[in-house]
């Protein structure tokens, strides 16, 4: 069986992606908050369902970069 | 016309039925759905004719065919083209180009009459004289002295009488009427109703000869218009929710934008008064559909909206903004950013996303004219059956229907006269 290498630059790739959906959930909390007129603790307080939001978010982005990566490998194919 | 439901969808909307068997003391109609009402019925047939075969009477035939406890023995239509399509669905049955002719057929045991309304008080009172059971779509009459006549003759016949309110059935209502009666949004003290939609309500009509035949509903001689069409299922809601009947109302209507010769308005606003001092709105546009169809229940303690099965607390327990923002994506909900009030500081509409008070919610925009899937009509439909078969009468269907009916005709009539109505006590009738 082949073993599957994950370069070090792939990892550091998907970190600073999830990272981006993290700090995106955040400021949707403070949206949040400041639209429904909610209390700022709620930064804090609210952290598990902003992680909710930033691995929705993170699986939306992962989708999404399959559909371009797949469709990539078809135009490349039918290039050749 | 809406697509023919499977066996398995018919079963599993009676299932959703026997979900509030706790709730039969409360809707005694009910029972023909109840596992017991099943039993009872178990391998017999109501034997059915369809009188008026449009978009309603196929409607209806599409849900009988797949109720075990249907047969569909004879089809009648002055129109030959529904005749036909009708015929199609159902080959076995035989042909009546007259519906009397239908009445003097003794394999017919009760009919289903879906015609005009000006048609529904004559055919229904010639059916209960020739001994057949009645299930007619609603409104049950053009004028009350007709809904009337047809209760005074259904009373001589000891026949069983249904009447197209189908939300009686609809498992959203029952459960909302339910939480209302036991106390649930508290004290009942307004009922909002709206029906809105942008089409012009015309059928396309073959022949200029044909239009007052196709187009019923724009011409007064044959409809009331809006408010026996449409307002006639939500008028029922107060009266349901509050145990009680409107003394009196007023209202207004005119013909605004579909000015193409038709008789009946296109926009209406109806205000009910009941003698407890609550206020029930009806209000119908057919040139403007932002709103949608709309009915809620409002109480001092909470807020029900019935046509999304959903319970607003006038008090809402705290929810963060980031949970307050999930819920509305999960229940589809947009806040809205209406502003009420006449006081110098804006009161903001509530942005409580509410809880749903049922499972597996299927909600209507109003926007069909035959029917909607699942809002009641396929269950009322087997009630009418079930009733046919045992010979009981389902309890309080035709009060709740004649009150329906007589506030959308009061209605129509103080929107023509602008004038306030009042309830007389000779109407008061069941």
């Amino acid at each position: 069986m082949k073993d599957l290498v994950i370069s070090g630059r792939k990892v550091k790739r998907e970190l600073l992606i999830a990272l981006g959906c993290f700090i995106c959930a955040v400021l949707i909390n403070i949206i949040c908050i400041i639209v429904y007129h909610s209390q700022w603790h709620e930064i804090f307080t609210q952290i598990g369902f902003t992680v909710f939001v930033a691995i929705a978010l993170y699986v939306l982005l992962l989708i999404v970069r399959l559909i371009i990566l797949a469709c990539r490998k078809i135009f490349c194919k039918r290039n050749k | 016309m809406d697509k023919l439901l499977t066996r398995k969808e018919f079963l599993s909307n009676l299932g959703s039925m026997f979900a509030v068997g706790s709730a039969i003391s409360l809707f005694p109609w009910l029972t023909s759905c109840t596992e017991k009402g099943q039993k009872e019925i178990e391998g017999q047939v109501a034997k059915l004719g369809i009188i008026g075969t449009g978009s309603r009477g196929q409607f209806h035939i599409a849900n009988l065919l797949v109720d075990k406890s249907a047969k569909i023995v004879a089809l009648c239509d002055d129109y030959e083209p529904h005749l036909k399509e009708a015929a199609a669905m159902c080959p076995d049955a035989k042909l009546y180009s007259d519906y009397r002719k239908l009445l003097d057929d003794k394999d017919v045991e009760g009919v289903i009459i879906c015609t005009p309304l000006n048609w529904h008080a004559v055919m229904t009172i010639d059916s209960f004289k020739a001994g057949k059971h009645v299930f007619c779509e609603k409104s049950m009459a053009y004028s009350i002295q007709e809904c009337k006549d047809v209760i005074a003759e259904w009373q001589r016949s000891g026949k069983v009488f249904v009447v197209g309110q189908q939300r009686l059935f609809d498992p959203k209502y029952i459960k909302a009427m339910e939480l209302i009666h036991s106390g649930a949004i508290g004290e009942v003290v307004g009922v909002r109703n709206y029906w809105y939609r942008n089409n012009d309500w015309r059928r396309e009509c073959p022949s200029p000869d044909l239009e007052r035949r196709i187009n019923w509903r724009l011409y007064n001689a044959s409809s009331r218009g809006l408010m026996t069409e449409l307002a006639c299922h939500q008028l029922q809601n107060g009266s349901w929710a509050m145990d009680q009947y409107p003394e009196c109302v007023t209202g207004m209507g005119s013909i605004r934008f579909w000015k193409d010769g038709r008789e009946v308005f296109d926009n209406v606003a109806v205000t009910y008064e009941y003698p407890n001092g609550v206020h029930m709105t009806f209000e119908s546009i057919i040139s403007n559909k932002h709103f949608g169809m709309g009915e809620f229940i409002l109480g001092s303690e909470g807020t029900i909206d019935l046509v999304k099965g959903i319970m607003f607390s006038e008090s809402p327990a705290y929810r963060s903004g980031i949970e307050q923002f999930l819920m509305q994506i999960k229940q589809g909900i947009l806040s809205n950013s209406a502003f009420a009030g006449s006081s110098w500081s804006q009161e903001e509409a509530s942005t409580d996303p509410g809880v749903r008070f049922t499972d597996k919610i299927i909600t209507t925009d109003g926007s069909s004219s035959t029917g909607a899937t699942n809002d009641g009509s396929v269950e009322l439909a087997h009630a009418f059956c079930h009733a046919v078969i045992t010979g009981q009468q389902p309890e309080k269907i035709v009060k709740e229907a004649y009150y329906a009916t007589a506030l959308a005709l009061m209605g129509d009539q103080a929107s023509h006269e602008k004038s306030t109505l009042y309830f007389k006590d000779e109407d008061r009738i069941l």
